[in-house]
């Protein structure tokens, strides 16, 4: 630990770490644009200056380490005046369109501008005129008006995705970002640029123009399109609708970065892809009943004691709280010991980096927690081919199928659909639209999908990470374990008796 | 008690005699414009509204005839009824970048009290003076482009102030 003063005020801080970092950690905020703490350290922005004392010049912090004895001062007149004008120099060739921009209510140069500008222009020049809505990459779009040349975007695929495709050309106030020959950015990793730009200049195809950002409310979540588990922040506008994802700072997983693959996840839990109401041989019917309807056919094999001919599906995106809720109601409860799912030993023996970065090849969220909970249950299970036989004997009359979002799930379902006897009672219970259509004879129960959950999910580094959302987009779709808690209660309501006649 | 009093109580046909005095009153009164009314025959003649009366929005045009709203959601960030719906998308004309693809207002929700107005950077969005609207159903109450910047009564006279550049910008240029 290091001794530092800022403002006056004595503080401890770590050895080496960045000033702009320490300061930022304590609640002092020192404004930077091209300081990144994932990055190396440029010092082109001139915003972070700090005064030292007995150094008649400013310093920027950003290119500071706190070490014993550093002293600086962050609000000093000389300071905020030298703020002032960089932040004005900035702003000589932006064009201030804030109302069309997408960054606004995020962009640093608004914050900063309220914060210590707030001085009317001194430019008598016209503004550079630049190209707008440039095509930069497959997911990204660069407006050159906007931009303020901090660099972050360049180191960016210079140190992290290390393909080095931007770079800054030309000289002066025509300084621009682009591409060799205006090729079309092909990285994977490209749509980090948006999120680490400070200002509008990078946005992203995705979530150009579909919302405001201050409609939006974070929550911390994981992402679930691969093993890697990559912390992010799902923003959703009042509980009806997730617009992105953005990643989250985790070091031991995926630092500031996710990767493109990664984003469009949240998708399937939007309205269209997903299954809003119970659903029996098509027609609609509430979630409780749906529920009945499945313990009516449950408790005739369960009281006939025809519990081999019960069959459940699960795959190793469920968290492990559901996983372990499955488990105890179908087979502790009912006595139901069939129990088939996605191959999740063979997709962890496969699990390997596709990219030397973040993203695996097994696209499983869960495989980890997933072998970890059936092992510590002792749970039987049967591969796919080993329930098409079953189906194709017609020894099953009646499957649960807890059916993945995502899909990588669907191939197995498809299988599962076209080995399935006619009389067999099937019940779904999925997010996902498509597959209540896959299965469209069968009693169909919506659940939450995977940025909905509250739960615990173990990546491949077998790094437990909660999920920790709060909010549900339809009333209709329940959690597993909910669903299961109804089933169950359904199970010990008594029972009228049957007619006596 | 007095005679009158007394004969009144007796007798029902002095009250109604003075019941009809005070209608024929008020007839003779308002039908010889004597006194005046505090009512209007309504359709044929109307009421003269202040000039800063707020009714039905109207959206601005551009000189060219586009709709000069660049969908920032400012209205309806500001409305405190939340009865502004947008859905911004890119403009076909490549000089614009955004513009909204679905402006709605929803009269049955709007208090118009005139936030809209004030929020607007781009002087896209006006309290118009119309304020006669009645539908069957309460979904034709939402109010779409087509009648915000083009119903008849404007008279395509709703050209947005920000686009006039003679009356706009004159703040910004410095005098030297």
């Amino acid at each position: 630990m290091a001794k530092v003063k800022i403002n006056g005020k004595d503080f401890e801080v770590p050895t080496g770490q960045n000033l702009v970092d320490a300061a930022e950690n304590l609640g002092i905020d020192i404004p930077h644009y091209c300081y990144h703490p994932g990055l190396s350290i440029a010092g082109q922005c001139r915003m972070c200056y700090v005064e030292q004392p007995g150094n008649s010049k400013l310093q920027i912090a950003c290119n500071m380490k706190c070490s014993d004895g550093l002293e600086v001062i962050t609000d000093s007149p000389k300071v905020k005046d030298a703020v002032k004008w960089s932040l004005e120099f900035h702003l000589i060739n932006h064009p201030i369109d804030c109302p069309i921009c997408d960054q606004a209510g995020e962009c640093g140069l608004q914050d900063y501008y309220m914060e210590v500008g707030k001085y009317s222009s001194e430019m008598r020049e016209h503004k550079q005129i630049k190209q707008k809505a440039v095509d930069l990459g497959e997911k990204i779009v660069l407006d050159k008006e906007r931009c303020i040349l901090c660099g972050r975007c360049v180191r960016f695929t210079q140190e992290v995705s290390k393909t080095s495709e931007l770079g800054i050309y030309n000289r002066g106030d025509r300084s621009v970002i682009g591409t060799v020959n205006d090729e079309v950015m092909k990285d994977n990793y490209q749509v980090n640029t948006v999120d680490i730009c400070p200002v509008g200049a990078l946005t992203s195809k995705d979530f150009r123009f579909e919302q405001r950002v201050w409609f939006l409310k974070e929550v911390s979540s994981v992402c679930n399109g691969c093993s890697a588990g990559c912390n992010i922040d799902t923003h959703h506008k009042s509980g009806k609708h997730i617009y992105r994802l953005k990643p989250r700072y985790n070091p031991e997983v995926n630092e500031y970065w996710m990767c493109d693959d990664g984003r469009p996840t949240y998708k399937t839990a939007n309205y269209d892809h997903r299954l809003t109401a119970a659903k029996l041989g098509g027609v609609e019917l509430p979630t409780n009943e749906a529920v009945t309807t499945w313990m009516n056919d449950l408790r005739t094999l369960i009281a006939t004691e025809r519990t081999d001919e019960i069959a459940a599906w699960i795959h190793p995106d469920l968290t492990s709280e559901e996983i372990t809720s499955i488990v105890k109601t179908l087979r502790d409860e009912f006595g139901i010991s069939q129990f088939y799912s996605e191959d999740a030993d063979k997709s962890a023996r496969d699990d390997k980096t596709v990219d030397q970065l973040l993203k695996r090849a097994d696209l499983w969220c869960n495989t980890q927690g997933f072998l970890k909970v059936t092992s510590a249950l002792k749970l039987k299970l049967g591969s796919l081919n080993q329930l098409e036989e079953r189906l194709a004997q017609a020894k099953i009359n009646h499957l649960v199928i807890f059916g993945s979002e995502k899909n990588v799930g669907v191939q197995s379902l498809k299988r599962i659909r076209a080995a399935l006897p006619a009389d067999c009672f099937t019940v779904l219970i999925s997010p996902r639209l498509q597959n209540a259509e896959l299965f469209s004879h069968s009693l169909a129960i919506p659940s939450i999908s995977h940025y909905e959950k509250n739960g615990t999910i173990m990546n491949w580094k077998k790094i437990e990470q909660k999920l920790g959302s709060d909010f549900r987009m339809f009333k209709s779709a329940w959690s597993v374990e909910e669903i299961l808690t109804s089933l169950s209660q359904e199970y010990q309501r008594p029972q009228k008796e049957v007619s006596r006649a | 008690m007095s005679a009158l009093a007394e004969l009144e109580k007796r007798s029902y046909w002095i009250g109604i005699v003075k019941g009809l005095l005070i209608t024929g009153r008020h007839f003779i009164l308002n039908l010889t414009g004597i006194r005046k009314r505090p009512t209007i025959e309504y359709p044929e003649k109307r009421r003269k509204y202040s000039n800063r009366f707020m009714g039905i929005h109207v959206l601005t045009l551009k000189p060219t005839g586009e709709i000069a709203c660049t969908a920032c959601m400012l209205c309806a960030t500001n409305c405190p009824a939340d009865c502004i719906h947008i859905v911004a998308a890119e403009s076909p004309n490549p000089n614009i970048e955004k513009y909204p693809a679905v402006y709605e207002i929803d009269l049955m929700r709007c208090v118009f009290c005139g936030f809209c107005e004030e929020a607007c950077p781009v002087d896209a969005v006006r309290m118009g003076r119309d304020y006669e609207y009645a539908e069957l159903s309460e979904r034709n109450f939402v109010i779409g482009i087509d009648y915000l910047a083009h119903r008849p009564q404007l008279k395509k006279k709703n050209v947005s102030v920000f686009h006039e550049p003679e009356k706009t910008f004159k703040s910004t240029v410095r005098a030297d």
